[in-house]
């Protein structure tokens, strides 16, 4: 008697499995309808059909280290473009950065002066950068 | 495609790591949606160090994209696309230089103009372009400037892509000197310059501005795109027409061109002067501690070859074939041959090149290998073009353009 009543309690747990896992896996193997993206509009309606191209750019801006010089920072790099330019250059010197800032002054014209320029460097010195080797370094 | 979309254990792998590392990372903006923003670890090496930690994201018509930086945006081609023909509108790689990215354009509004030193300036609509010229179709491959700079040694200050600044596209619209043709230039004329939607941040910024010698602009090659892959281009790819400079450089392929000037002087800007130059010298190569003070403006394609497949980042099987796997372009005088090394450049073997897609299409090629022996492999390919052109073993220059050398790709065998 005590056996049967495992056996039934076994099959029905069995039955329930069984239909859980079918139930589960058509479930799971039933086609997800995927909308075929619309063919695109021939250029030669393009003018007529949708002449409007809007598009949102979003920016990712990283967070600034407050180390010295971060408002030079902010308020004269910025203005142009996104502080990832600093971030994903190599860790260069701060001759490196001194020859790139007054890169933005001389190439594209940034209103800075020269002891904004100080500023920014040792800002960018300090958040992504190194000191100059001193040449007893430069001999190792 | 099924490839592209397929999310593998190893990108699941990435992402948890990604969720771990925003955590440490600076670069991760507060409050972004990590489904439109994750870092994740790319190799972005190519064996020649650990692998780095590398920012995703998705832009507007883009999927998900390496990203260098945000404003302008600079958006990276991951490897895997480079395994056919053509890169999706989609993935093709961004590259602006101004964060005034063009970002609206009404068709019913929009204008090419035509100035200078012309006899009829003219100014056309899109529907002008797609109705009143002969169409041209041709297959072309594009590349920035500083495609692999990250590679160089010493690294040199600009974008650090790895080798996804690069794509192959298909092209749909009319030739330069037809546009010319109706505009009628003058007999003085020397240089045709272009001009796109962009603009300059300041008053005081050069605007974006590149130019051809006239010869060129009349030549049968260049032309002025309003279709890339059957479809209108993306907004970030030049929406709604871009100019096609097959051969040469990126640089020279005006997204959203809004202005073509014909010159009786050459442009003297920023641009040409300053900024996307080389020395002049074989490969463009120079000493980092003597750089070479005469320079000369980047043009032309140098002869390369790279690998796609494998890429450095699993672990290969002795006694498995491994279908190796790349892509090779030149200035169009058309690819002869690439060889492959398994051995550090010791010993050459011949890789099958695909056929000819187009005269200015890169060529990709494959090779089976089936390592015998278990070990560290360095494995090299060599590009060589119909003129002879072939790639150097070393190169440096400051800028870190038109990157060619040999490439060594450092696989593992278990």
């Amino acid at each position: 008697m005590q056996t049967l009543r495992v056996l039934a309690v076994l099959l029905i747990v069995g039955l329930g499995i069984l239909v859980y896992a079918l139930w589960g896996r058509s479930g799971r193997e039933a086609p997800v309808a995927v909308a075929a993206p619309p063919p695109p509009i021939p250029v030669s309606q393009l003018t007529e059909m949708q002449p409007i191209k809007d598009i949102q750019l979003e920016y990712h801006q990283p967070d600034l280290p407050p180390y010295p010089g971060h408002d030079q920072f902010v308020s004269q790099c910025i203005i142009c473009h996104s502080p990832r330019y600093v971030f994903n250059q190599p860790a260069f010197s701060r001759k490196t950065w001194t020859v790139i800032v007054h890169k933005m002054v001389n190439g594209y014209g940034a209103p800075i002066t020269p002891n904004q320029e100080k500023e920014i460097v040792g800002y960018l010195v300090s958040w992504h950068g190194t000191e100059d080797a001193t040449p007893t370094q430069n001999r190792k | 495609m099924e490839q592209d979309i397929a999310i593998t254990r190893r990108d699941l792998l990435k992402t948890m790591i990604a969720f771990g590392a925003c955590a440490t990372l600076s670069g991760c903006s507060k409050g972004s949606r990590l489904d439109r923003l994750t870092s994740v670890g790319v190799p972005n090496t190519l064996g020649q160090g650990p692998a780095d930690m590398r920012t995703w994201a998705r832009y507007p018509e883009k999927v998900d994209l390496i990203m260098l930086a945000d404003r302008p945006p600079l958006l990276e081609t991951p490897l895997r696309y480079f395994l056919q023909d053509l890169i999706p509108n989609d993935a093709y790689f961004v590259r602006w230089h101004y964060a005034g990215v063009p970002t609206y354009v009404d068709l019913r509004s929009f204008k090419l103009n035509i100035i200078g030193a012309v006899e009829h300036p003219l100014q056309l609509s899109f529907n002008d372009l797609v109705t009143k010229f002969e169409p041209v179709s041709h297959v072309a491959f594009s590349q920035c400037s500083g495609n692999s700079r990250s590679f160089f040694r010493p690294q040199v200050p600009g974008a650090q892509w790895a080798n996804g600044a690069m794509g192959n596209a298909q092209y749909k619209g009319v030739r330069l000197k037809d546009v010319l043709k109706m505009a009628g230039i003058s007999r003085e004329a020397v240089e045709a310059s272009f001009r796109g939607l962009d603009v300059p941040p300041l008053q005081s910024s050069p605007h974006f501005e590149k130019p051809l010698t006239i010869e060129h602009a009349m030549s049968d090659d260049v032309f002025i795109a309003y279709e890339m892959n059957g479809a209108p281009l993306p907004m970030l790819n030049g929406f709604p027409i871009r100019l096609i400079v097959p051969g040469w450089f990126a640089t020279y392929w005006v997204k959203s061109l809004s202005q073509v000037t014909i010159r009786t002087k050459p442009l003297d800007n920023f641009w040409v002067n300053t900024a996307y130059r080389v020395p002049a010298t074989p490969y463009y190569s120079e000493d980092p501690q003597h750089p070479d003070e005469h320079t000369t403006p980047l043009t032309t394609y140098p002869t390369r070859s790279l690998f796609v497949t494998p890429d450095g980042s699993t672990k290969l099987r002795r006694g498995e074939n491994t279908m190796i796997e790349g892509v090779a372009v030149d200035d169009g005088a058309g690819i002869r041959r690439v060889e492959i090394s398994t051995d550090q450049g010791r010993s050459w073997i011949d890789a099958r090149l695909d056929t000819v897609i187009d005269k200015y299409s890169w060529r990709r090629w494959r090779m089976e290998w089936s390592p015998a022996q278990p070990g560290t492999y360095k494995l090299q390919c060599r590009a060589t073009n119909n003129e002879g052109q072939t790639q150097p073993d070393k190169e440096w220059n400051h800028g870190g353009y038109a990157r060619a050398v040999v490439e060594t790709l450092e696989v593992e065998v278990v």
